[in-house]
């Protein structure tokens, strides 16, 4: 079939065979009519003669032409007169059956599947329809025209070619039609349509672009004009309402009122918008990361606004989880390191101690040992220290928080030193006459390493034969600890400075102690929600501990 | 009597320190590196007394110490690098007796293991002892107050007459809490004004006698800003 229907020849040859069998049936029809204008088909020159059309040729002069042409196809339709109806209905049959070939196989083409538009089915409908229409038009007038001219013999050999030819313009016609509907969305190639699409289209960029521009310029202005704009409008459309209305009673009910409701409605809208603003900012403010402002029926700025503030809760909780990552995992490497240094140091003692242990005259060989032995005791000292002091400031240590006499707890922390207070020959001033009713929740164990570095460096860097001022005094909320002594050597730092980790004063350098003690004493303090300050004032060396009190 | 100790530690170095420190105290010292080669001497030795480190290729110390529970209650020292609380409660309620943290001092572990082979031999004897109403018992500290003498792990401690009461009275009491206010009433039959850190002084004392390591007392325990108290416990996790 494929075949059948895109071959050209068989076409052209079916084209011609259609225009050929619609001029015979037409020609046959004006046969019949011809013969039935003579009278029917029971008739001979007498009856014609009888006709009125043959007495009216005869009244009007000059017809005898017409007359003869007239009888002499009378001589050659009249034996064939009964023929004529059947050669008529079966050109016409066949005609119908090649236009249904013709259209079923238009627009195929060979070598090519699918509908084939030609240049011709691409141009405007309107155009094509001008361009079939008018010769057809031309030709119908032009033959209807030329029967006044020439004589009839003449007349019948041209018209029949400008009848084949109005029968191909038809036939060229319908497929042209057919072809459009086949091929689908025959509207995309009329005039119409290409007029409205490019109306619509500049319109639509027109309008469009000054729609985004203003939008885009009124987006720009800040705030404040926005609001003095649309408040003007307002204003303006408002008089000018009342004006229009003369401030009659139905003007106000029809326009004023709902503009003026409208617009408090919006106030409205506006103002809640704001309020949950404000609510998911101060959430955000408090630390709840993972707040989220709800932007469902939020526009314009307040929207942006909206958005802002829920990106910001995203990237800090992003950021304060990577940092609370980061920090336990600093956390492990330093237990796992302090852990794995341990084993080898244990060794390192244990053979320094055998070392001390042997019977060795040579002096030398005996300070070195002594070297040996003092690094190795400060070196583990150093890795304890390491170890505790990056757990208590990342808070990685378990607070168990009881009530704790601050007196009870001096007297404790006095008597656990007063050896070492007699070594270093200081004297110890304990004042807890203000002591009654100190208490607070604290975690003994913790709290006795923050005295415990506290009173170590100033056994350790005390003036000898200086005393020291221990003192507890309480506010209504809070209850203060405070540590006074008096440093041997110049302070030639400051006091934040020597809570850095690792910091010591110069003549610290060469002694014993890792320089983490201060810093671990302040952050076991805020563990326990203490606050740890450190005062110097010349060579006055003060160290403040604050605990809320416990009722 | 001679004691068969059985030291059990991945680093040889190690084990061979305390090899020479337990010789040189006159112990039989069996070597072991890893929780099986532990166990496979246990089963063939008479052993009194295990060193064990926690942290070992193989076989750990923890499931050693589990698995040695199941046949013998010979005292068990743990050795180890972890100081933290949670590992010590770990090692200590699968069974371990006592615990050392590396890096240890050499006096502190060889007092360690005596007191323990002593509570181990004497433990008999000191059940029996106990019937005796003026004999007080906590842990391994007994005070024979008709005698006025006190022992520690069976060896006996000189105390000073202020030291003797202040322990009497916390032994009578054993586990409770005493400020130091109370402790002086107590002891002094006084009433304490602004003496309290006598009391305090003299607890650390007590405590050096008492304890093989004062800064982590088994027996006489500081709570704080709260007191002192006396608990038999084996160590103080």
């Amino acid at each position: 079939m494929p075949d059948m229907r895109s071959n050209t020849a068989i076409k052209a040859l079916f084209a011609v065979l259609f225009s050929l069998l619609v001029t015979g049936c037409i020609l046959s029809l004006v046969g019949i009519d011809f013969i039935r204008s003579f009278g029917g088909y029971e008739h001979n020159y007498d009856s014609y003669q009888q006709t009125e059309r043959y007495q009216s040729y005869l009244q009007t002069n000059g017809f005898t032409a017409q007359i003869e042409f007239e009888n002499a196809v009378f001589d050659i339709i009249n034996p064939i007169r009964y023929l004529l109806p059947w050669l008529c209905s079966l050109s016409a049959l066949i005609a119908v059956a090649v236009l249904v070939y013709l259209l079923y196989a238009a627009g195929h083409r060979p070598g090519q599947s699918g509908i084939v538009l030609s240049t011709l089915d691409r141009m405007p409908l309107e155009l094509f329809i001008l361009l079939v229409a008018i010769p057809f038009i031309l030709c119908i007038a032009f033959g209807l025209d030329l029967s006044y001219y020439v004589e009839p013999f003449i007349y019948f050999c041209l018209s029949l070619p400008l009848l084949i030819i109005c029968t191909l313009l038809a036939l060229l016609f319908l497929l042209g039609i057919t072809v459009r509907l086949k091929a689908g969305g025959w509207w995309r190639y009329t005039l119409l349509y290409l007029i409205c699409r490019t109306v619509f289209r500049f319109l639509r960029k027109t309008i469009g672009g000054l729609g985004r521009g203003i939008r885009n310029a009124i987006g720009a202005l800040p705030s404040l004009w926005k609001l003095i704009a649309g408040f003007s409008t307002f204003t303006l459309v408002n008089s000018l309402l009342l004006m229009a209305m003369g401030g009659t009673t139905p003007g106000m009910v029809l326009f004023w009122l709902p503009l003026t409701a409208l617009v408090f409605a919006w106030l409205c809208h506006i103002v809640l918008m704001a309020d949950r603003l404000k609510l998911g900012a101060e959430r955000l403010a408090n630390g709840e990361l993972d707040a989220q402002i709800d932007t469902t029926h939020m526009h314009g700025e307040l929207l942006q606004h909206a958005e802002n503030l829920n990106n910001i809760g995203h990237g800090l909780a992003r950021a304060v989880e990577a940092r609370i990552k980061s920090e336990r995992m600093k956390t492990e490497l330093i237990t796992n390191v302090s852990h794995d240094i341990k084993t080898p140091l244990t060794s390192i003692i244990n053979y320094v101690d055998l070392l001390k242990k042997e019977d060795i005259e040579d002096e030398r060989v005996c300070s070195y040992i002594e070297v040996l032995d003092r690094q190795s005791r400060r070196l583990k000292k150093l890795t304890e220290d390491v170890l505790e002091a990056s757990k208590a400031s990342t808070g990685n240590m378990a607070v168990e928080l009881a009530r704790t006499e601050v007196a009870e707890m001096l007297n404790q922390v006095a008597g656990e030193y007063a050896e070492r207070f007699a070594d270093a020959q200081l004297h110890p001033v304990i004042d807890i006459s203000d002591a009654e009713g100190s208490v607070i929740m604290a975690d003994g164990r913790l709290l006795w390493r923050v005295f415990d570095n506290l009173l170590n460096n100033i056994c350790k860097y005390s003036q000898p034969e200086t005393r020291v001022y221990f003192s507890v005094r309480h506010s209504e909320s809070e209850v203060m600890i405070a540590m006074k002594n008096i440093s041997r050597d110049v302070l030639n730092i400051s006091a934040d400075e020597l809570i850095e980790r690792f910091v010591r004063g110069d003549s610290a350098r060469s002694s014993e102690g890792s320089g983490l003690g201060l810093s671990i004493a302040q952050s076991l303090t805020e563990l326990q929600g203490g606050r740890f300050e450190l005062f110097v004032d010349g060579d006055l060396f003060k160290a403040v501990l604050s605990f809320p009190r416990c009722a | 009597m001679m004691s068969n100790i059985l030291v059990c530690d991945d680093e040889r170095d190690i084990v061979s320190a305390l090899r020479i420190y337990l010789t040189a105290e006159g112990y039989q010292v069996f070597e072991a590196y890893t929780g099986s080669e532990a166990l496979a001497i246990l089963e063939k030795e008479d052993i009194q007394l295990v060193l064990m480190d926690i942290m070992m290729p193989g076989m750990d110390g923890i499931t050693a110490i589990s698995r040695l529970r199941q046949e013998s209650n010979i005292p068990v020292i743990l050795l180890t690098a972890k100081g933290e609380d949670t590992d010590k409660v770990l090692g200590l309620n699968i069974g371990a007796d006592d615990y050392v943290v590396k890096p240890f001092n050499p006096v502190e572990l060889l007092a360690r293991v005596k007191a323990q082979l002593r509570r181990y031999v004497n433990l008999g004897g000191m059940m029996k002892k106990q019937a005796d109403e003026s004999v007080l018992c906590v842990g391994g500290i007994q005070l024979d107050d008709a005698a006025k003498q006190v022992t520690l792990d069976g060896v006996p401690v000189s105390l000073t007459p202020t030291e003797y009461d202040i322990l009497h009275f916390l032994m009578k009491n054993p586990g409770k809490v005493f400020s130091s206010t109370q402790i002086y009433h107590e002891v002094w039959q006084n009433p304490a004004y602004g003496a309290e850190n006598t009391v305090a002084v003299h607890i650390r004392h007590l405590r050096e006698k008492l304890e093989i390591n004062p800064a982590e007392p088994r027996y006489l325990k500081v709570v704080w800003g709260q007191g002192y108290k006396l608990e038999g416990g084996t160590a103080h996790a």
